[in-house]
């Protein structure tokens, strides 16, 4: 059941627009990342949809109620913010509890609830805790859990682990995502990181410069990116462009290609070949699914699982991903590659 | 084997200077500190002692029943449930007047905001005797807006009557402190974080309880902070109140300054200044603490924060009214004072000015007035010297000095901060004036007594600067063969020059308008500017009163250049 409708909603800064009619839906219960580089617009988005600030024109709908006239105290919709802004003035209990304070629920029905968030996010026993005795990890569980305890309908994320570091990240992205999924909160969840949106989301909303760019679950984006834009912003580095000669023949930098012709603009195409489609081939012949490269291996960097290797051919320099077994050939040496054409994709631009 | 050794004695070398810097320098260190805390002990705590002792013991006899009678006069209590009043109710007033200016300049930009910002700081640096001189001016029976009614509307009589009455010196008390408030709760305010009051509406609270509930608390330690300091100078108002109130109020300050001057009454003067140091000390006490709880700083009042544009009737409307009462509070007095001093019963005149050049046989000078511009000028810069040598020196060794022993020493440092300047100069006359310290007829006491007002000032200007120093550069200035003495010359005075500069020209304004206790110490011969302008303003005739104004335009621009120097330094930062 879709409950949250965006369209053609715009909004704009000292004449810089910041949201280019930005369009789409989200289903009860789904959580939806916005991802993007810093700037792109991203919490502009997250602060229109809580009301904290104006948009210049478009419609925003939840549960079929236009509530662009609603002020966000009325709204009912939860935000964490990026550096959590618990109260100072007040201990762990009472910021949890001010949500269902606003709300005049009873002293007793607040302590059930405040300590049933608590213990939800890992924190029984912090209630009399102040914020100052609060490690980082613990302070953005108490904003989430302060987020959670009035029930929202929708849940907005700005950033919650964003000052965080890269270990305490991995674990509280799975967590937060399994917190919000036990409770079926709709959400919106913003962050420039893309591996955090992928463990987290059901969708991801691309975000660049303004525009949306591409709106999709974390697997399509990931296998087909829609743009080069995107492409880019998702580190993809072997993005090639080139033109189709008689139909199926792809001429660029790296030489010609046989390759079905899924380009639209025949004099400017480019072709994205993910990291991981490579294999090196020692003699044998390429199956059919598979179109051969050969070039140069530049550079060699063992990564554990993976060596990653800058390999040039023709004229440009390819990037893969290739097994520790067999050993790729070393830096200077000739290697002949075999791609799967499914990790081959027409890129618009 | 050979590597290591070298390495190892190189290594020994380092370690050895550096501890040839901390050892010889923790010796010298206390050679830093002996001079500021013997200037304390003579002209600190030597008086204040004196005064404790002149309370218990009279005539020199222990007689603590003398002390007791007098506490427990009605005259005695009287003046101390004033003193509280006066100050409690200016305190009031000016936090009910300046909160919405906070929220207006913490919040909003609008033009004219910078200009603005610079003019509130005028009134804080404004000597008393010319916040004084400039409200007659005004308000008075014989000032502007008097003349202006009597003319418009033909009256025979002023009809503004409130000289001498407490509604003169609050308006006073209101001026002066306006700003103090709008600045140290503005800057507060723009701090907190705009993400608190966002979180508290996502959760549902509306604009009035999220004001009620997070920023009123948030913002109480600014506003008692601020609030203390208010009360604290208008417990100790003197010159405002001895010029505006007339015979008839009198603070413990204005008693103990009749007291002592007026009736001879030492013990009285003395019982009196006891409870003052004593209620002083409890204030300034009290503010120390919500200062240092909440970082509320009354030295660091920049306003941050992201300011938004002013949008929408309602807003408009506040941001005119209070620009509007800001720009008339600061700027009325002040333009009234200018005014008056070049009009006279008959339209513009320079006489007052000029008259200030010639000695009269009857006036109450022997010498021309405008000698006391240039005795405040030496005199200022005698001060200068005093505090910025003693500051330097006391700033060196709290910002070397380690473990418990520095906050103390800084404690000690700001007493004189916590005592006022009445009872400093009463305490020097008598302590100063006989022997073995006798300074009667010396021109020095002045100067030192300035000195010593400045002085903690001078030191908050500066030790922060030096603290700001990595300590890295002296160790890379020891290593690179420095004595201790040439990393304090090149590397701490240079880089600490621009505080040392602020610091001095604070100490300059301090000096150009301390009123208090130069109404003790000063020599009938050589008055300063404050003193001359209060003895014009009590006597009668209207040559007397349009040369205090004349003298009190000069000296608010003799101060006004000194902060407009001292903004032109910060301001090149």
């Amino acid at each position: 059941m879709t409950i949250l409708n965006v369209k053609n909603l715009s909004s704009s800064y000292e004449g810089q627009p910041l949201l280019k009619e930005i369009t789409f839906s989200l289903k009860k219960g789904e959580i939806l990342c916005l991802l993007g580089p810093s700037g792109a617009g991203k919490t502009t988005l997250l602060r229109l949809l809580a009301g904290l600030e104006k948009e210049d024109g478009g419609i925003v709908t939840f549960g079929n109620l236009n509530i662009q006239t609603i002020p966000s105290h009325k709204r009912n919709f939860g935000m964490m913010f990026q550096e959590y802004a618990l109260f100072p003035h007040k201990n762990v209990f009472e910021n949890v509890s001010f949500g269902l304070e606003m709300k005049k629920s009873p002293l007793k029905a607040r302590q059930e609830k405040v300590a049933e968030m608590l213990e939800t996010v890992g924190l029984k026993g912090f209630a009399h805790r102040t914020i100052d005795e609060l490690s980082g990890g613990e302070r953005q569980r108490v904003a989430l859990a302060r987020s959670l305890a009035p029930e929202p309908q929708l849940l907005l994320l700005d950033e919650p682990l964003g000052s965080l570091d890269r270990t305490l990240r991995d674990r509280l992205s799975v967590e937060i995502r399994s917190i919000l999924k036990a409770l079926e909160v709709t959400a919106l969840f913003v962050t420039h990181d893309q591996s955090e949106a992928f463990s987290v989301a059901d969708k991801v909303a691309i975000l660049y410069e303004g525009k949306l760019e591409q709106f999709d679950s974390p697997e399509n984006i990931y296998r087909t990116p829609a743009n080069t834009t995107v492409a880019s912003f998702l580190g993809f580095k072997n993005i090639i462009c080139g033109k189709m000669d008689n139909g199926d023949l792809f001429c660029s930098a790296i030489g010609p290609i046989y390759l079905p012709a899924e380009c639209n603009d025949k004099q400017n195409c480019h072709l994205l070949i993910r990291p991981e489609a490579a294999r090196i081939i020692r003699g044998e012949e390429i199956k059919e699914d598979e179109i051969a490269l050969e070039g140069k291996v530049v550079k060699k960097q063992f990564q554990g699982a993976t060596y990653k290797l800058q390999i040039e051919v023709g004229e440009q320099m390819l990037f893969f991903d290739l097994p520790i077994d067999p050993t790729p050939p070393g830096i200077g040496y000739p290697v002949d590659l075999a791609i799967r054409t499914s990790a081959l994709i027409w890129l618009a631009s | 084997m050979k590597k290591t050794g070298t390495n190892g004695s190189r290594n020994g070398r380092i370690q050895f200077s550096v501890n040839f810097l901390k050892t010889n320098f923790s010796s010298n260190r206390w050679l830093l500190l002996s001079l500021p805390l013997l200037f304390l002990a003579l002209f600190y705590f030597y008086p204040l002692i004196k005064i404790v002792i002149m309370s218990f013991a009279p005539e020199g006899v222990w007689e603590p029943e003398r002390l007791r009678q007098l506490i427990s006069s009605d005259n005695y209590f009287r003046v101390l449930r004033f003193t509280f009043w006066q100050a409690a109710l200016s305190t009031l007033f000016t936090l009910i007047l300046a909160l919405p200016g906070a929220y207006i300049f913490a919040h909003f930009n609008f033009p004219g905001k910078n200009m603005l910002q610079a003019l509130m700081t005028v009134p804080f640096v404004l000597p008393t005797v010319v916040t004084a001189a400039a409200f007659r001016a005004l308000l008075g029976s014989g000032g502007l807006v008097n003349s202006w009614l009597m003319t418009a509307l033909d009256l025979s009589g002023p009809p503004i009557r409130i000289d001498q009455t407490v509604t003169f010196f609050l308006l006073a008390h209101i001026f002066y402190n306006y700003s103090l408030v709008l600045r140290i709760v503005a800057g507060y305010w723009s701090n907190l974080d705009p993400d608190i009051r966002e979180a508290a509406g996502m959760l549902g609270a509306s604009p009035w309880q999220t004001f009620k509930k997070i920023t009123l608390p948030l913002l109480i330690p600014a506003i008692a902070s601020a609030a203390v300091l208010v009360f604290i100078f208008c417990f100790t108002s003197f010159g405002v109140i001895l010029i505006l109130g007339g015979p008839g109020y009198a603070t413990i300050e204005v008693e103990i300054y009749r007291q002592a001057v007026q009736f001879f009454n030492l013990p009285m003067a003395a019982a009196l200044s006891l409870i003052q140091i004593l209620i002083n000390f409890l204030l300034m006490w009290l503010h120390a603490r919500i200062g240092s709880k909440n970082r509320v700083s009354f030295f660091s009042t920049a306003i941050g924060g992201t300011p938004k544009k002013i949008k929408g009737f309602l807003q408009k409307s506040l941001l005119l009214t209070n620009l509007l009462f800001m720009v008339t509070l600061l700027l009325a007095p002040l333009s009234a004072l200018l005014l008056r001093s070049f009009i006279g019963e008959h339209g513009f005149t320079l006489a007052y000015y000029s008259s200030l050049f010639t000695s009269h046989t009857r006036s109450v000078f022997f010498v021309p007035p405008i000698n006391a511009v240039l005795n405040s000028i030496g005199f200022g810069l005698t001060a200068m010297c005093i505090a910025v040598i003693l500051g330097l020196f006391a700033s060196s060794y709290l910002a070397s000095a380690k473990g418990r022993s520095a906050p103390f020493w800084d404690a000690v440092i700001m007493l004189p901060l916590a005592t006022s300047a009445v009872t400093l100069g009463f305490g020097y006359i008598i302590t100063l004036n006989t022997p073995p310290l006798n300074l009667r007829d010396s021109l020095a006491l002045v100067p030192i007594a300035h000195g010593l007002v400045a002085f903690p000032f001078v030191v908050r200007c500066i030790l922060p600067g030096i603290r700001q120093i990595p300590q890295s550069l002296r160790e890379a200035a020891t290593l690179l063969g420095s004595s201790p003495l040439q990393v304090w010359r090149r590397v701490d005075l240079p880089l600490a020059s621009r505080p040392i500069m602020v610091g001095a020209i604070f100490a300059f304004s301090i000096s150009m308008g301390e009123f208090g206790a130069s109404s003790f110490v000063t020599r009938p011969h050589t008055p300063t500017m404050p003193v001359t302008i209060f003895r014009f303003l009590s006597q009668p005739g209207d040559l007397n009163y349009g040369q205090a104004m004349a003298m009190s335009t000069i000296l608010m621009l003799v101060t006004a250049s000194g902060f407009w120097l001292l903004g032109k330094i910060t301001d090149n930062r």
